[in-house]
């Protein structure tokens, strides 16, 4: 009995059939056997021509994974990459007038946030619908880069609009303001969405970073 | 009567490929598990994301960033914002942090070698225990997907457990899932050691963690294949209700991996009992498995065959009607045509039998020949149809595992199999990654071009504000006001040697003398007999007296004052050049603009040497994935072969038997009628 278990565990066959497999093997001499064709499966399996196969695809596949080249090509394009984010950088938005905003979500017990509008002195400059993947990266302690731009040195006044849904699944609005100096240094912000606990409700406050 | 045999030749079942989390597994195993399989690396990703390091708080906004496209799956966009954040001032606050989610980056990216590079540099630093226990983690999993198990080994037993499982406890777990693979894997173990040290580990996960329930089955499976001929029935019956228990377990969840799990368990189960005899149970078990799901082409032939020896014909009927009206490809509804005109045969149906055999007979050749105009017609682009990629590779809506798997859904089911090959599966992911780096240069490419036309733009404006500079200054006439002062500076040296009462006087000084020459004019036009001219004579003497008297007595302040004012004139005379030497240094240089322009073209040489790469990998990648794909085309051929034979021979014989039975009856008849 535990040879035909093996046997079935090991060949994959559900057959049927009122005759033996000798009987079978008789019946159908030109049929391959059940080792044969497994055989043939397995070397298939294993990167090695199948009996059908034409003779000029049997050592198609490169001997080397391509996996490597891959994962160096990977590299170059990354560190390409941080060197262009570099230039664009540099070139787009200097340090003595670029000004950052970002977005962090601190646990979202009492408020999910469907959307977010970014006001610059009265002008909308950033409007953002979150996806439930980037709420959950959010939550996880990730910050969104909501904003980057130029500005002017001076005293500005920026306004968030958070829409979501709040305790019981109401939908909440909330919004913060701060008025700000733009020094000649870079300039970042940052809107925190957190839970208050003394009254189970959402906050959104924006503060400076130095 | 049905009945079910192991070893026949004719409806021969090929095996898919084993996953590579379970290839330790003897390939029977590997059919088994075949579906569940591929899945099992989704479930990881979840766990894994959840137990990468999380801070609450990012200390460093860079950072931040960097753990938004990290925690979103954006490996690549992840690491692109980690490399510019070190660069930039790197990031402050987080410890030995971003170097282990650098390398947890890297590893999920697939840049294994680069991953272990940054664990094993990591490990040479002074961490704390965590970060410690964290990387020997991450290093033990980088040896285990290289197939080092002896080095992977080695790793996980340097990882504090009671501290791991305190402050990770989700990469603990799966790190006991790993050393159960690496037990499974090493030939160095007899199948007892192997249940031994697969039950401690299995003991040490929580009960309802998946990665027990996997571990469960693996073991369980595992064991099924080790019995011996002289195993007793209880033996056999221990390991079934194992089994069974499992798939019992699973029963409550309603997460997609859980219920494949569950599936895969009671497809085994049906199966087992299938070739114990057992038909009834076998029946009861396969009745549990979803007609849409992965295994329902395998689980809906094993009910057929059940329900056929159980002497349910309409089920199995039934059963095998559906898997007929399936793509033809799998290798699991490859043996329907046949099956059902054998089915027919043993319902002593010979003339349906017949005819389905005509049927397959048929089908088989029609399906050689649609698979090799298929073959020889494939390319890229069917090949991704056939996968439900078309106009998704490369984009972000195709989601990776934690090993770099992709999450895909066949639209022609013939391709699953395919799909569980490692090596196809491998091929796959390259040509994804590779089509999101050609996206990425494509953005850089349109990027530098407007950066060229920016640069181009400041160099005009520049220049032309040079110019308007240029004119202004000149216009300022610089050069007189410095004669001026040198004049004046002269002047001021020589009154000062001289004692020059005169040319220090201040305004009101000024005033007064030229009302004393004024009178002094007066005095000349008056007669000099005048009467009262001698009395004026005194006053206007008395008066000069004075004044000189006051100049004398007023110079060192006069020119003391005026000193002063020539130095601050002095002063702003410096500003003045020192401003026009600024304006003439910043006129004549670039402003920075050179720099950047270099940069720029930098970039698009690198971006053009890169691309042409990239051209190279993808058409590498592209041609082992249709080398891959003929190779299952020819493993279909080749079984569908196996079937057109096992028809041709039947019919031969069908037919035979019936002519046999018909000249039979008409001699039968002919005797009654003489």
């Amino acid at each position: 009995m535990n040879r035909k278990i093996m046997a079935l565990l090991g060949w994959g066959m559900l057959s049927f059939g009122s005759v033996s497999a000798e009987e079978a093997v008789m019946e159908i001499t030109q049929t391959p056997s059940a080792v044969e064709v497994s055989q043939a499966s397995l070397a298939a399996e294993a990167n090695v021509a199948s009996p059908g196969m034409p003779v000029e695809e049997k050592n198609a596949i490169p001997e080397k994974p391509v996996a490597l080249s891959v994962a160096e090509l990977k590299k170059k394009v990354i560190k390409l990459n941080r060197d262009l984010f570099i230039l664009e950088e540099d070139l787009l938005f200097p340090a003595n007038t670029q000004f950052v905003v970002y977005l962090s979500l601190d646990t979202g017990k009492f408020f999910r946030p469907d959307s977010v509008t970014l006001k610059l002195d009265n002008q909308i400059v950033a409007a953002h619908l979150y996806t439930p993947r980037q709420i959950k990266s959010l939550s996880r302690g990730g910050m969104q880069r909501l904003h980057m731009g130029n500005l002017k040195s001076g005293e500005h006044e920026l306004t968030v609009i958070v829409d979501g849904l709040g305790p019981d699944n109401r939908a909440y609005k909330r919004a913060a303001s701060l008025m700000f100096d733009k020094g000649s240094d870079i300039a970042s912000l940052e809107i925190k969405v957190r839970d208050q606990s003394e009254n189970y409700q959402p906050h959104v406050e924006i503060v400076e970073w130095n | 009567m049905l009945k079910l045999l192991s070893g026949t030749s004719v409806p021969v079942l090929t095996m898919p490929t084993c996953n590579k989390h379970l290839r330790k597994l003897s390939v029977g195993v590997c059919l088994l598990l075949s579906g569940t399989l591929v899945n099992a690396s989704q479930v990881s990703e979840a766990e894994l994301v959840e137990a990468y390091p999380v801070f609450q708080q990012a200390q460093d906004l860079n950072y931040g960033s960097v753990l938004y496209e990290y925690h979103q799956g954006n490996y690549f966009e992840a690491l692109s914002a980690l490399n510019v954040a070190k660069l930039k001032s790197g990031i402050q606050g987080h410890g030995q942090h971003p170097d282990l989610v650098e390398g947890g980056l890297m590893l999920a990216y697939g840049m294994i070698d680069d991953a272990k590079a940054v664990f094993d540099s990591l490990l040479k630093k002074q961490i704390s225990p965590s970060d410690r226990n964290q990387a020997w983690y991450y290093l033990g999993k980088v040896f285990y997907l290289m197939e080092k198990d002896e080095l992977s080994d080695e790793s996980f037993k340097k990882v504090q457990e009671p501290l791991f499982e305190k402050k990770n406890k989700a990469l603990y777990h799966e790190m006991l899932y790993l050393q159960g693979q690496l037990v499974s894997r090493d030939e160095k173990l007899d199948a007892q050691q192997k249940q031994s040290a697969l039950g401690k580990l299995i003991l040490r996960l929580p009960k309802e963690n998946i990665w027990r329930k996997y571990l469960e089955y693996n073991a369980v499976t595992e064991a099924i294949m080790a019995l011996e001929d002289d195993s007793t029935e209880q033996d056999q019956q221990s390991l079934i209700n194992t089994l069974q228990a499992l798939a019992d377990s699973l029963h409550e969840y309603d997460d997609e991996e859980r219920l494949n799990l569950r599936e895969q368990s009671l497809l085994s189960l049906g199966q087992i009992y299938l070739q114990l005899g057992r038909d009834q149970l076998a029946f009861d078990s396969l009745k549990g498995i979803r007609k849409d799901g992965f295994l329902s082409d395998q689980a809906l032939f094993a009910y057929a065959v059940a329900a056929t020896n159980l002497e349910r014909y309409g089920l199995a009927l039934e059963a095998l009607t559906q898997l007929k009206e399936r793509p033809l490809f799998t290798p699991w509804i490859q043996q329907v045509p046949y099956a059902l005109a054998y089915l027919y045969e043993q319902m002593s149906e010979p003339a349906l039998a017949l005819q389905a055999y005509r049927v397959a007979e048929s089908h088989y050749e029609s399906i050689i020949t649609r698979i090799q105009e298929t073959k020889q017609g494939i390319d890229e682009g069917q090949l991704l149809d056939a996968l439900g990629l078309s106009n998704k590779l490369g984009s972000e809506n195709i989601t990776s595992d934690a090993y770099g798997k992709l999450s895909v859904l066949p639209t022609d089911f013939s391709f699953s199999h395919l799909l569980a090959n490692e090596s196809f599966q491998r091929q796959l992911s390259d040509l994804h990654e590779l089509y999101k780096l050609e996206q990425s240069l494509k953005r850089w490419d349109a990027q530098l071009d407007s950066f060229e036309t920016m640069m181009t733009t400041r160099i005009a404006l520049r220049e032309q504000k040079v110019l308007q500079t240029n004119e202004a200054m000149q216009a300022q006439n610089a050069e007189m006001w410095e004669f001026a002062r040198q004049d004046f500076s002269q002047q001021l040296q020589l009154a000062s040697e001289t004692e020059d009462l005169r040319f220090f006087m201040d305004e009101e000084q000024i005033r007064y003398g030229k009302k004393l020459s004024q009178a002094e004019e007066t005095l000349a036009l008056i007669p000099k007999d005048h009467r009262k001219r001698v009395r004026y004579e005194r006053r206007l003497n008395r008066v000069k007296a004075y004044y000189d008297w006051w100049l004398s007595e007023s110079f060192s302040q006069n020119r003391w004052r005026a000193m002063k004012e020539f130095r601050e004139l002095d002063r702003e005379m410096s500003d003045f050049h020192q401003h026009q030497d600024n304006l003439q240094a910043t006129m004549s240089s670039d402003g920075g603009n050179e720099a950047l322009a270099l940069r720029v073209s930098e970039g698009r040489a690198r971006l053009s040497e890169i691309r042409s790469e990239l051209q190279g990998s993808l058409a590498e990648v592209r041609e082992a994935l249709l080398i891959l794909t003929k190779q299952d085309y020819d493993k279909q051929i080749s079984e569908a072969d196996v079937y057109l034979r096992a028809s041709r021979e039947a019919l031969a014989r069908l037919s035979d038997q019936l002519y046999h039975q018909m000249a039979k009856e008409e001699s039968s008849a002919k005797e009654v009628l003489e």
